[in-house]
């Protein structure tokens, strides 16, 4: 099951953490999970790990909570803010970090080819664009990209939340 | 609240209600009749779902939304658009809305489009068995005018209530 809700913080605290994040926050570069050539091809974006900020870790723990009626029992390390580098899709899975994705996207033009793509057998099958303070929660075996764009120095910031184990009121997902 | 609240479920129903349902849904007798959008033409054909199927796809959205709802319609519908029909459906007798792709080809052109401002803003392909609520503010249209595939596909369509 996917699920998508817009407007994820209030307002003014959707904006607070936006402006903190693309002032105050420094990114390191990040390449695929199981690549070892720091190539072009390879090259996942920009990433900063939540680890290195537990209250701002604890903000976006708490509203996914909220918004998806979950309980978030253990976060992966790997979980992040990123800037994503769009030039090429990059179809993969998240399995070896986790059972659920969030994805939340913090800072990008509105629009359907700037969001993240889903696949069935391994064909393209949903574009869920971008919105600045939408959500998306999504298994982590679906497969996924973000939507590649051909605007040159495109910047989309995202935050991803890696969840090992989490419960919930409904039945799982 | 202004912007999508959208839940996509693939395999929605138990495999042997969908097998029911898709061998039947290209056999009822399908209308136009009462099928309106104000200033639009008529844009799908529909048949009425028995109380059986209504049921089912009710307790599913209950227990997918964790809400509880009176159905204001549930209809098999056919649907062969070529033009983008722009709309959303929230009246005071729908909240969530459902349609469940029940038989036709599998295409990322031929499934719902979600708008925000008037721009197409996200797409969700045809998959038989798969559903998509939403709450009745979102504008979407079919996406049949996208494809090149101009074949016809059967789907659900429920109008739901919060109680």
């Amino acid at each position: 099951m996917i699920k998508i809700i817009d407007d994820f913080f209030e307002d003014i605290l959707f904006t607070n953490i936006k402006n903190y994040i693309v002032s105050e926050i420094n990114f390191k570069p990040k390449y695929l999970e199981g690549t070892t050539e720091k190539t072009q091809e390879n090259f996942y974006g920009n990433r900063f790990k939540l680890s290195g900020n537990l209250e701002l870790r604890s903000i976006f723990i708490k509203q996914s909570e909220k918004k998806f009626n979950i309980k978030i029992d253990t976060l992966d390390d790997e979980s992040g803010i990123d800037i994503r580098n769009l030039d090429h899709f990059v179809p993969h899975i998240d399995t070896s970090f986790s059972k659920m994705n969030i994805l939340i996207m913090m800072k990008g033009p509105t629009a359907v080819t700037n969001g993240t793509v889903f696949y069935t057998d391994n064909k393209l099958d949903m574009h869920i664009g971008f919105r600045e303070n939408r959500a998306i929660m999504f298994p982590s075996d679906k497969l996924h990209s973000p939507h590649a764009s051909n605007t040159p120095n495109l910047k989309r910031y995202t935050v991803s939340l890696f969840i090992q184990e989490y419960s919930t009121k409904m039945n799982k997902m | 609240m202004n912007g999508f609240n959208i839940v996509i479920k693939d395999n929605f129903l138990d495999k042997d209600i969908f097998k029911k349902i898709h061998q039947k849904i290209n056999t009822y007798d399908y209308s136009a009749k009462g099928n309106q959008i104000e200033g639009i033409n008529h844009i799908w054909f529909s048949c009425k779902a028995e109380d059986e199927i209504k049921k089912i796809i009710k307790d599913k959205c209950e227990k997918v939304l964790n809400k509880k709802f009176k159905v204001n319609f549930c209809s098999y519908t056919l649907l062969a658009t070529v033009e983008p029909v722009v709309h959303c459906d929230l009246t005071e007798l729908c909240d969530y809305q459902i349609i469940l792709y029940i038989k036709g080809n599998t295409n990322l052109h031929k499934g719902t489009g979600f708008y925000l401002s008037g721009e197409l803003n996200t797409h969700i392909g045809f998959n038989e068995n798969r559903a998509i609520i939403w709450h009745a503010n979102t504008y979407h249209s079919p996406l049949n005018w996208a494809s090149d595939d101009k074949s016809r596909r059967y789907s659900i369509v429920c109008q739901l209530k919060e109680l």
